[in-house]
């Protein structure tokens, strides 16, 4: 089965399950890949009807199901993405003498994949972000782009790759047509304008939000439109500072699907890097996690090797320090750490996390939060 | 309204993102509307016909409030504009652009500008259409030349009837009349009346080499009644002999038969007056055609002119006179009171009462004159005591007037307007007024606030550093050098501010290199205009090193004159502008540190 075909079976399975809202965005995701104007306004008009109507779910599915077979009999074009877009060889970028130093680094990034980055403040998150950018220029080291596109000027090429700062800027006049300006600023044909412009308001949930000003969104849907704009300038490398910087943690989780889901495009993918403090959701998404210490860079994967005789387990519980290590001399606990607020046990390789969480059951520990850390970067955090 | 102002946005944004986003369409849309009502403005702006008795009305719209209102509506038009403008910018977002459409960009800001402050030339328009509608060219001269030839009979001024006024027959357009009691030479004949004489001279020639002029030897000269210079002689008139104007009415042929022997007497008379009462500007806008160089003007061709319109003027009332046809004199005044009606012109005299004025016999001699104003009521007692001419000419002042002043006025300011170029040099200064306003707004957009205030006080500091320098030279160093020292200077300043966003903008960080770029913007055309100034000033000295006869060099600027100047200095500016926008990309996409 085709990566086509497996997606399309599985927004089947969601509308399936009456999953709509999701299966709806998964919808437009494979609408979006056909590049096909008449699908869109099919989906456009769709949108519009369900807004209207938002408790016919029963039609809702029906229709978009016939979207979907008609979206099954375009064939959409695989991207290569084994060819690294962005090569960066030993980065160094120091803002001078005894002060902060950001790497050696060296890095590849693929389309397709989305690159978490993780780190305490001021170890260098956003300085690697503007390097990449082109923001900031390297003290040493190499950085190539690999893009599809041709370009003549540092300018051309930084209209391939789009940097959003944490704190964007403020749109003025209608939302709409800021997001119409992109299009034509890229040369898209004016029969083709409004069509992307209101697919892309359709696929970010905005349909009923086109029409308010700037000033009258909330934070997410601030971050919505500006990445409404974002993908429809088609960009190959996207670079996003703590986009979910205020926001609540729904909106979290859907913007980081809703990132992922446009990134893993079959015919068009994008190369996402985002900094984020929210280790949980950044890691539930990422491809690969890049965790910052000092300028130094480590990646979940690499790290392992240090870690990979021991099981990491975070335990926020009323029990006290005495009582943990008493109960856990079974499970063959190396340490116990705590600081301040959760315990952090290093048991060995042997021990497995259900026998962690069976112990403390057994013993009815009023645990109030949990989690297996041994493969996430949390661990450089809490340890 | 609403629908077709959508629909045309719509249309805008979709297919040319500039021209939307710069808003020009709708700009040149509003800008168009507020010339034509600017342009209605100037179109009645004379329509009452009293206010072309007010001087100069070619200037109504700085003395009217229209230029404040203008301007007022230039800054209201241009901020709406800018904060509508600035909603979007695709450059500093890194949008796809090309230098051309950046140059583009520039273009529209210029022309918005351009057109959004130059409502003066509409309203001048409209001022002009008016006047030519109203007053048909040919009609106009018409009265023109039938208000000079009643001219003569306005006796507002009894000097201007005084013997030495007269230029016909000939030779009294040749001879000079000495009126200067102190130099009348008293063993000759000469004519007197009260206080005044007339002593006539023939006139000697002296040519001498215009180089010469200034020679130890001419410097001094004295005794000379006037003198013309041409190209390259200046030839001084010296009183020669006197003539005997008895003599001369009975030795010149060309005098007609019926010329009595009461014309050479020095008493005022109709035919001695030679003065116009209006000359046509034909085509000349400038105004020093009607000031009367007559005898002391040194430009002979000047001189010439009003010699030989003085004589025509002089025959042309003379022959009237002669003719003594009641009629036709009362037609003459008959038709200068239908103008005085036309144009409002205060008068209480009648047809009937001015001819009487007039007519007192064949030599025609002044015995009353007409007031230029309504008489005004009670005596005035002057303090200093009076020549017996002024008292004898009160005595013969009427209480009949007519404002003819008025009517000069109306007559010159139709004249001025029909002759007034609307688009002449002014508009350069205009079209510099809106490029440097756009140049500004081009830095900000291009750059950013931080960027463009910099560069304001970098100019700033550069300039004082540069006199600076130049005062501190100045003071230590004694000589004439301190001029190409201060033009040198800033120059070797200025290119290393331009070179730096050329060739080192790598090497410095992004913020100065944005300065330099804004000065290099902003200071292109100053820069061409300090090579051109370098160029001329070199010219200039070797030109006055060579001797005279050589000195017909060429020195740039003052020989390619100010609009070619302009219009060469804009020409270099858009092409500058065209090429440099590849150079303000490359800055752009510059890293911040």
């Amino acid at each position: 089965m085709s990566k086509v075909d497996a997606r399309i079976a599985e927004v089947k399975s969601f509308f399936r399950n009456n999953d709509t809202v999701l299966g709806y965005r998964k919808l437009m995701d494979c609408v979006i890949d056909t590049q096909d104007l008449d699908i869109y306004n099919e989906v456009i008009s769709l949108t519009d009807w369900k807004e209207k109507h938002p408790n016919e779910e029963k039609e809702l599915i029906e229709r978009s199901l016939q979207i979907l077979d008609r979206v099954s009999k375009i064939p959409v074009t695989e991207y290569d993405t084994n060819k690294p877009l962005v090569i960066g060889k030993k980065l160094i970028k120091s803002y001078g003498y005894k002060r902060f130093k950001l790497g050696p680094i060296s890095i590849k990034i693929h389309k397709g994949e989305v690159y978490g980055l993780v780190g305490e403040n001021g170890n260098g998150k956003t300085t690697l972000l503007r390097l990449l950018a082109k923001e900031l220029k390297h003290n040493s080291g190499s950085l190539d782009f690999e893009f599809d596109n041709s370009y003549d000027s540092d300018y051309d090429l930084r209209t391939n790759l789009v940097y959003i700062p944490q704190r964007t800027q403020k749109w003025y006049g209608s939302l709409k047509d800021n997001l119409k300006f992109v299009l034509s600023s890229y040369g898209v044909s004016p029969e083709e304008n409004e069509t992307r412009v209101l697919m892309m308001i359709a696929r970010f949930g905005l349909w009923n939000y086109k029409h308010l000003k700037w000033s009258e969104l909330s934070s997410g849907y601030k971050m919505r439109f500006e990445l409404a704009r974002t993908m429809l300038r088609q960009p190959e490398l996207l670079l996003l500072d703590e986009p979910l910087a205020n926001l609540d943690v729904l909106a979290q989780q859907v913007i980081l699907e809703d990132l992922k889901s446009l990134c893993n495009s079959i015919n068009n993918p994008v190369a996402l890097i985002l900094s984020s403090q929210q280790l949980y959701e950044v890691e539930k998404i990422s491809d690969k996690v890049i965790y910052l210490k000092n300028g130094q860079y480590k990646d979940n994967k690499e790290e392992q090797v240090e870690d990979e005789n021991q099981l990491i387990v975070e335990i926020d519980c009323n029990a006290d320090r005495e009582k943990l290590l008493s109960i856990f001399e079974g499970l063959q606990l190396n340490k116990l750490i705590f600081n301040g607020g959760i315990y952090v046990g290093y048991f060995d390789e042997t021990t497995a996390f259900h026998e962690v969480l069976q112990v403390l059951g057994h013993h009815e520990i009023d645990v109030t939060y949990t989690r297996n850390i041994t493969k996430s970067t949390r661990r450089f955090f809490v340890s | 309204m609403k629908k077709f102002i959508y629909n045309t946005n719509q249309y805008l944004l979709e297919r040319f993102p500039n021209i939307w986003n710069t808003k020009i369409v709708w700009m040149l849309g509003i800008s168009a509307i507020i010339h034509l009502v600017f342009y209605i403005l100037g179109f009645i702006a004379l329509s009452n016909v009293e206010t072309l008795h007010k001087k100069r009305n070619v200037d109504i719209f700085f003395e009217n409030g229209s230029i404040f209102f203008s301007i007022l509506i230039s800054i209201l038009l241009i901020v709406i504009w800018l904060t509508q403008m600035f909603k979007n910018n695709g450059f500093k977002n890194f949008y796809p652009t090309s230098k051309y459409k950046l140059f583009l960009q520039f273009v529209y800001y210029f022309i918005i500008v351009f057109v959004s402050c130059t409502f003066y030339f509409s309203y001048m328009f409209g001022l002009k259409h008016y006047i030519n509608l109203t007053y048909d060219d040919d009609v106009f001269v018409e009265e023109v030349n039938n208000a000079n030839k009643a001219a003569v009979f306005l006796s507002h001024n009894l000097n201007d009837y005084m013997i030495n006024h007269r230029k016909y027959p000939s030779p009294y357009d040749t001879i000079y009349c000495e009126t200067n009691s102190g130099l009348v030479d008293g063993r000759f004949t000469y004519l007197e009346y009260y206080d005044k004489s007339y002593q006539f001279y023939t006139l000697r020639k002296e040519i001498i080499d215009f180089k010469d002029v200034y020679s130890n030897e001419n410097i001094q000269k004295k005794g000379y009644v006037y003198f013309i210079t041409s190209d390259s002689t200046r030839t001084y008139y010296y009183k020669e002999n006197v003539v005997d104007i008895k003599d001369l009415h009975t030795s010149y042929q060309t005098f007609p038969l019926s010329f009595n022997e009461y014309s050479y007497e020095a008493e005022p008379s109709y035919f001695n007056f030679s003065n116009a009462f209006y000359k046509l500007k034909n085509g000349n806008d400038n105004d020093y055609s009607e000031f009367e160089f007559d005898y002391l003007s040194t430009y002979p061709y000047q001189k010439k002119k009003n010699s030989i319109e003085r004589a025509i003027r002089n025959k042309s009332n003379h022959d009237l006179l002669l003719e003594n046809d009641a009629t036709k004199i009362k037609n003459t005044l008959e038709t200068f009171l239908s103008y005085c009606s036309k144009y409002n012109i205060e008068t209480n005299i009648s047809v009937e009462t001015w001819y009487n004025i007039i007519n007192t016999g064949p030599e025609y001699k002044v015995k009353a004159l007409i007031g230029q104003s309504k008489p005004i009521k009670g005596e005035f007692q002057f303090a200093e005591e009076r020549t017996a001419l002024e008292e004898y000419i009160d005595e013969i002042t009427t209480n009949y007037y007519i404002k003819s002043e008025d009517l000069e006025t109306a007559f010159k300011n139709i004249d001025t307007i029909k002759n007034y170029t609307v688009i002449n040099g002014s508009i350069h200064v205009f079209l510099w007024i809106a490029f440097s306003l756009s140049i500004l707004i081009f830095c900000f957009r291009i750059s950013n606030l931080r960027t463009f205030i910099f560069s304001i006080i970098a100019g700033v500091v550069l300039f004082l550093f540069t006199l600076l320098i130049i005062a501190i030279y100045g003071y230590l160093v004694k000589g004439d050098f301190s001029e190409y020292f201060a033009m040198y200077l800033t120059l070797i300043i200025s290119t290393i501010v331009l070179i730096i966003p050329l060739f080192y903008k790598d090497k410095f960080r992004k913020l100065l290199v944005g300065v330099c770029l804004n000065l290099t913007i902003a200071g292109f055309i100053p820069y061409v205009l300090l090579i051109l100034a370098i160029i001329t000033s070199h010219q200039s000295d070797y030109c006055r090193s060579l001797v005279f006869e050589e000195r017909d060099c060429f020195v740039l600027l003052n020989d390619i004159g100010f609009v070619t100047t302009s219009v060469f200095l804009f020409v270099s500016a858009l092409v500058f502008m065209y090429f440099y926008a590849s150079i303000i990309k490359q800055w752009r996409a510059l890293p911040e540190q």
